[in-house]
């Protein structure tokens, strides 16, 4: 797998990803026998890193993509961690940023940039013998995450066409950390729409909300909620027993549909890292049941409880049936951790047929991976890889708003300036709006 | 890092400079003068952030030896290893110009970067920006490239000037005009004095509708700034007697001084995202695309916050209370660099952005910003055209501070205010012959300049009267 991070987001979410790495690789509490760990610290290492350096630090195996110096330049100054960046997997051209604006990223910066993008590209997976797939990390906010971002996965389609490529694209704040933020966004997810096998979604306003009531932190700082984003992926992506899931697998499973390419990830349990230790220990049904919650939408016009914010409560009875869940193209449901004969994962509230279309098999609706090796010093943790009809929600504020500013053709003069034409937006927003659309009218059976 | 450099044109742009080079030397660390407060005592932290800033030191000056270690203690240190501010000086007299020739930092500055001549522009934009912009284009373009040379990523020039005078008003603007077309890729930021109303030169109604009229065309971004607002502000902090430090250095200082290191101290953080890391960047080019949603809609409201050069040494207020006060002071009319309220009742915000220093979190800024977007009124699309920014490395002396940037159809005042005091002179055509007998200079220019102000002026004014239109959003079949 080979990680490419852009712009300023892309990299701070990148340092933290390969930080969890290590931190989970060096975890005292595994749970398993010696040999067992071996095997899972082996096929981690595999995944996510490259060799070694002369002093025995780890060499992600990640590039780095920015056009700001800065950022890329402060992420090899911790000379305490246990690994490091390749220097020369570094691809980046201080011209002064891409000022927020994604018609430069796209036209501009990327050409300037895509030539040695596409050498070290090259030059990486070379080096390997099972190459699997493409981890890009990016934001839709900025200029350089979007921009560079939307034009590499455009590359990459072209020179590796039958790799798998994820995207894992983090959503800004709705309140606005840039002005051109809804113009970006649903620029690259229309990009990415086509491009990549599917894209993890993370919004920030939800991240955010998940560290102040889950992790009871009340000034949460970027790095917080990049670390939410990378136990959610990590949860997802570091090995389990199954022997074949790799990305294609992955992608197999959960975006089936090429009209369904855009999923999110839930987990439990998040506890505050201090607290880890006197958190009660629910059983494995208890947690399954909370995933599923997360599914819950309302009937009536009342917002629901928002379930990510909660902890899983072991009460909630099984008789409640009267929610209603969206329904889900495919669910992947990733367990790690012990599991003994007494406290069993139980699969069938996931298997519901309720939950999923009529036109999926029950065979393929829902994966079950299952690692016995405790993840993070964790005794148990789940996550849910859904692509469910939900997703239409977030994805139609963003279009509602940058409509919104296109009517009244606001900033646009920023785009035209650098090459992008009326009909290019509107291309955007059409497949934007066909995404939100195919989505929501999703229909589950009965 | 990305490196500026620094056009002061004038007198009031060179005082302006030279307010501004003690205080970016002093946020480097660096100690420029012996007597008076010293300002390095106040800021306590920078050993903390030694490193970041040495890092950041050619942004705004020019290092000729290659050295890895960019840590200078005093001037002596610079002038020994010939580093050279990034400015360029132009003065149709000498006098403001010489007296930097006799400070305590003449080795920084190079001498074929200070263009002078005797005697002045007669407070005249047409020979200002004519006669002399005709006359020295070749000197200051040459200038000009031998320091854009000297950069390796040259990312935007800050130009400093007043627009009552003529030097300052016509050259500058002439000068702006040369940058644009020899370097139109690079940011034109302008931090220009407005007269308005005390006005100490006769034309300095015609002056400043010129220049504005040039500005407009011209620019990526103007910061204007009203003498009347930096003389209440700098009377306000005179009264505070809360913080030792500050009345120790206003007792040492000179009113100009006072008021223009107020400009400098905002240009500092402005260019802070740009020069220092931090968690969420704001390089400079991101403030048009962020703020400038129509074309020559470019005018921002500033107002850095706190406005002191020092911060309290005792503070008892919690950091969340502290930080939701900063954000309080800078949407204040009071801090604002120019007479005017871009939050009043009736006006509407086209974007703004934040820029936060120092130990600012992003859920302060969150917190702040949804606060901002319920106590202002907006058009409606712009309640999201919110940006964002955070530096980690605070400015000399506080622990934390704010930038506001404000892009408000208040702005549309100003205009007004300027076709108004151009009016009422050119009625009785006064004074119009110095203007017409320049060469180059033509009487319709004046019409012109007015028309345009006035189209601008009206282009707020319909923003602000925006109808909310039903385009339904595309539908998919």
């Amino acid at each position: 797998m080979l990680t490419i991070q852009f712009g300023q987001c892309g990299n701070q979410l990148g340092r933290d990803l390969f930080s969890r790495v290590c931190a989970d690789l060096e975890s005292p509490n595994t749970g398993v026998s010696h040999g067992a760990n071996y095997e899972y610290v082996e096929s981690t290492i595999e995944k996510w890193f490259d060799g070694m350096t002369e002093r025995g630090r780890h060499l992600a195996r990640a590039i780095l993509v920015d056009t700001e110096e800065k950022v890329v330049n402060g992420m090899w100054k911790d000379p305490q961690a246990s690994w490091t960046y390749r220097a020369s997997n570094v691809v980046c051209q201080s011209g002064g940023g891409c000022a927020n604006n994604w018609a430069y990223g796209y036209k501009i910066s990327s050409q300037r940039l895509s030539d040695s993008m596409v050498s070290v590209t090259r030059r990486e997976i070379e080096k390997l013998d099972r190459f699997q797939g493409f981890l890009l990390l990016l934001s839709s906010a900025g200029g350089t995450g979007s921009g560079v971002g939307s034009r590499m996965v455009e590359t990459l389609r072209d020179e590796y066409e039958t790799k798998s490529i994820v995207a894992s694209i983090v959503l800004p704040f709705t309140f606005g950390e840039v002005s051109t933020q809804n113009y970006n966004t649903v620029l690259t997810l229309a990009e990415f729409s086509d491009r990549a096998d599917f894209s993890v979604l993370f919004e920030n306003q939800q991240m955010h909300a998940m560290s102040t009531s889950l992790l009871n932190n009340s000034n949460t700082m970027l790095c917080d909620m990049n670390n939410i984003i990378s136990e959610n992926l990590l949860a997802a992506f570091q090995p389990s027993d199954e022997a074949r899931c790799n990305m294609n697998f992955l992608t197999s499973k959960v975006a089936a549909h090429p009209n369904f390419r855009f999923v999110t990830i839930k987990s439990a349990p998040h506890v505050p890292a201090t607290s880890l230790q006197y958190e009660p220990n629910y059983k494995w049904n208890v947690y399954v049941r909370h995933l599923k919650q997360t599914l819950r939408i309302s009937k009536s016009q009342v917002e629901l409880t928002n379930v990510q914010l909660k902890a899983p409560n072991p009460s909630l009875s099984k008789t409640v049936v009267s929610h209603t869940y969206s329904p889900c193209v495919s669910n992947i449901l990733v367990t790690r951790g012990k599991s003994v004969e007494n406290d069993a994962i139980m699969l069938e509230d996931l298997q519901k047929r309720h939950l999923y279309p009529e036109w999926i098999a029950s065979t393929e609706s829902l994966t079950h991976l299952h690692q016995e090796r405790k993840f993070l010093n964790r005794d148990k943790f789940l996550a849910l890889i859904t692509n469910n009809s939900e997703i239409h929600r977030p994805l139609d504020t963003y279009l509602d708003k940058a409509w919104n500013s296109y009517k009244f053709a606001a900033f646009l003069h920023q785009y035209k300036q650098f090459g992008l034409e009326e009909d290019d937006f509107l291309e955007a927003f059409t497949k934007v709006e066909n995404i939100v659309q195919e989505y929501k009218s999703l229909k589950s059976g009965n | 890092m990305s490196q500026f450099i620094t056009v002061q044109v004038g007198q009031c742009g060179n005082q302006i400079g030279s307010a501004f080079w003690p205080l970016a030397l002093h946020e480097y660390g660096i100690q420029t003068t012996s007597g008076g407060v010293n300002l390095l005592k106040v800021q306590r932290n920078h050993v903390k952030h030694i490193s970041d800033l040495s890092d950041a030191f050619p942004s705004f000056f020019h290092v000729p030896v290659k050295t890895d270690n960019l840590y200078f203690e005093n001037v002596a240190d610079l002038s020994k290893a010939k580093v050279k501010a990034r400015a360029l000086l132009i003065d149709m007299e000498d006098s403001v110009v010489s007296r930097f020739k006799q400070g305590p930092l003449r080795q920084l500055f190079d001498q074929t970067c200070i263009v002078t001549n005797y005697p002045g522009s007669g407070n005249n934009w047409a020979i200002g920006y004519h006669v002399h912009g005709r006359e020295y284009h070749d000197r200051i373009e040459e200038s000009i490239r031998h320091m854009v040379e000297k950069c390796d990523r040259l990312h935007g020039f800050l130009l400093m000037h007043s627009l009552g005078g003529g030097t300052g008003s016509g050259l500058g603007t002439a000068t702006l005009k040369l940058l644009k077309d020899y370097y139109s890729h690079v940011e034109r930021i302008v931090s220009c004095i407005y007269p308005a109303n005390i006005q100490d030169t006769v034309t300095a109604p015609y002056n400043t509708l010129l220049a504005t009229q040039e500005l407009i065309e011209h620019a990526t971004c103007v910061f204007p700034v009203e003498n009347k607002a930096l003389l209440d502000i700098c009377n306000s902090q005179m009264n505070k007697r809360e913080n030792t430090n500050q009345i120790n250095y206003n007792a040492s200082c000179k009113p100009f001084q006072d008021m223009n290191s107020i400009i400098a101290n905002m240009l500092l953080h402005l260019t802070s995202g740009s020069r220092f890391p931090g968690s969420l960047n704001m390089d400079m080019n991101e403030v048009a695309t962020n703020l400038v949603p129509y074309p020559q809609l470019h005018y921002i409201f500033s107002s850095v916050s706190p406005i002191t050069l020092s911060a309290p040494n005792m503070c008892t207020m919690q950091e969340p209370k502290l930080q939701d006060e900063l954000f309080t002071n800078a949407w204040s009319r009071n801090n604002q660099l120019i007479k005017l309220d871009p939050l009043q009742s009736t006006s509407v915000i086209l974007a703004a952005a934040h820029i936060a220093r120092g130990n600012t979190t992003l859920t302060d800024i969150k917190r702040n910003v949804e606060r901002f977007q319920n106590k202002s009124k907006f058009t409606s699309w712009s309640r999201d055209c919110m940006k964002i920014g955070l530096c980690s490395i605070p400015p000399a002396g506080h622990s934390s501070s704010l930038l506001c940037l404000l892009n408000s159809s208040t702005m549309s005042l100003l205009f007004k205010d300027v076709i108004q005091e151009f009016s009422k002179l050119y009625r009785k055509k006064a004074h119009i012959h110095h203007y017409t007998q320049v060469h180059g200079f033509e009487e319709t220019q004046f019409i012109e300049s007015k028309e345009n102000i006035l189209h601008l002026s009206e282009c707020y004014a319909e923003i602000q009267n925006m109808k909310e239109t039903n385009i339904s959003r595309l539908q998919v079949i």
